[in-house]
């Protein structure tokens, strides 16, 4: 059992920061495409 | 007429019980006297009273009928349907800008959710060592979800995997968020020097994040996890669905109903059901006080894991960041980035690193949901 929860443990980490990677991307070209509109405060 | 049964509760009530609603006195006088989480904590220790009376009336009555908290955990714990109702509420109140002004933030938020990991193992091991078979691979999992430092996300996985421990479950996730000012600056203080918690951070512009990105944020995460754990997007799609509402621009009255009625009445009932689940029979085992230990460390390592991450990740930067900016990676929000903040201005009066601290905090609510919906994926298929 310990060697599958070793297994879990590797996967579940590896898969958290591969998918967050992709969030990475997806926020860092979003950006791009639509960049801030500088010296504006945030609207609450 | 028979005058006896009036006082039939008597009979039927053991020391087990007592010590029960000694529990629920404990956790009541702990939310109202110390605040530590009362919306949740209250709720559950008064459930924990109903349910450890005699004859446990309130979820069957003596006919075998299911009476109300009976129908409320089968209604909204068994269907997981009350923690995904949370999750639209809590989507609905979190403000992403911070973590897309400042998009490297979110690998502190997955380097956090070590603890999850961490205390699985833990739990495997004590299963194998300390008291044989206790726990399987699935409740080990669940016991290692308290590390998301994420009550709905705790209660979804618990329920799926472990739902005879889901009242210990609950209520260690709960306690221990509310315990975060606690757990976390000692465990900061020992894996940093003084002159890593003085590092200043680059506070980022004063920009407003345009609502394209913000509306298309959710949306684009919601599809990701729906193709790479697809058993998770349920914890996923509610979270973002509810961000989706508020960042729409056109669902204003359903954003407040969101954030207000929707957030307290499920709440409410949440914690009451929570509490139905705390049997003296089921809870006073010594499973409970392993899993409210393991529970404790998943903490810790959570917070380990996030400041021993910066630090590997400061030792390529060229421009050092403040590595307490890991511990604020768990999905306690805010208060880890406001303990980060307070125990910044503690070494360095005029060290401001809070918006940074938020963007990691609402990561570590992303990476919090990605991880428990990798597990029930991964563990379901």
């Amino acid at each position: 059992m310990l060697m599958d929860a070793l297994k879990l443990m590797g996967t579940g980490i590896g898969v958290v920061f591969i998918v967050l990677a992709v969030f990475f991307t997806v926020i860092k070209i979003l950006m791009k495409a639509f960049p801030p509109e500088k010296g504006k405060k945030e609207e609450e | 007429m028979d005058s006896s049964v009036l006082f039939k509760g008597f009979a039927n009530f053991g020391w087990e019980s007592a010590v029960m609603i000694g529990i629920g006195i404990v956790l009541i006088v702990l939310a109202i006297v110390k605040k530590y989480e009362p919306m949740l904590l209250l709720p559950i220790g008064f459930g924990c009273i109903l349910v450890n009376l005699p004859l446990a009336t309130v979820l069957q009555n003596t006919m075998g009928e299911p009476q109300f908290l009976q129908i409320l955990q089968n209604v909204g714990i068994a269907t997981e349907l009350f923690p995904l109702l949370i999750f639209i509420a809590i989507g609905a109140m979190i403000d992403f800008s911070p973590l897309l002004r400042k998009p490297v933030m979110i690998f502190y938020g997955a380097a956090a959710q070590f603890g999850i990991f961490a205390a699985m193992i833990l739990a495997v091991i004590c299963s194998m060592y300390l008291i044989p078979g206790v726990f399987s691979l699935k409740e080990a999992a669940a016991i290692g979800i308290i590390g998301a430092a994420d009550g709905p996300t705790t209660i979804f996985v618990g329920n799926l995997f472990a739902p005879k421990y889901l009242g210990a479950l609950s209520v260690a996730a709960y306690s221990y968020m509310a315990l975060v000012p606690i757990i976390q600056p000692p465990v900061i203080r020992a894996l940093t020097t003084k002159e890593e918690r003085r590092i200043r951070m680059d506070l980022g512009k004063d920009e407003k994040v345009r609502k394209p990105v913000l509306i298309a944020f959710p949306i684009i995460v919601t599809l990701v996890t729906g193709f790479v754990a697809p058993d998770g997007v349920a914890l996923v799609g509610a979270l973002m669905f509810g961000n989706l509402i508020r960042e729409c621009g056109v669902l204003d009255r359903l954003t407040k109903s969101a954030q207000n009625e929707l957030a307290n009445l499920v709440t409410l009932l949440l914690g009451i059901t929570i509490g139905s689940t705390m049997i003296a029979k089921t809870f006073l085992q010594w499973d409970t006080l392993l899993i409210l230990g393991i529970g404790f460390l998943a903490f810790v390592f959570d917070t380990a894991g996030g400041v021993l991450f910066a630090k590997f990740l400061n030792l390529f930067l060229k421009k050092k960041i403040n590595p307490m900016i890991g511990a604020a990676g768990i999905s306690a929000f805010p208060m880890s980035a406001r303990i980060v903040q307070k125990m910044a201005q503690k070494e360095d009066p005029g060290n401001f690193i809070l918006m940074p601290a938020i963007g990691a905090n609402v990561s570590g609510q992303i990476g919090s949901v990605i991880a428990g919906a990798v597990l029930i994926s991964m563990l379901m298929g």
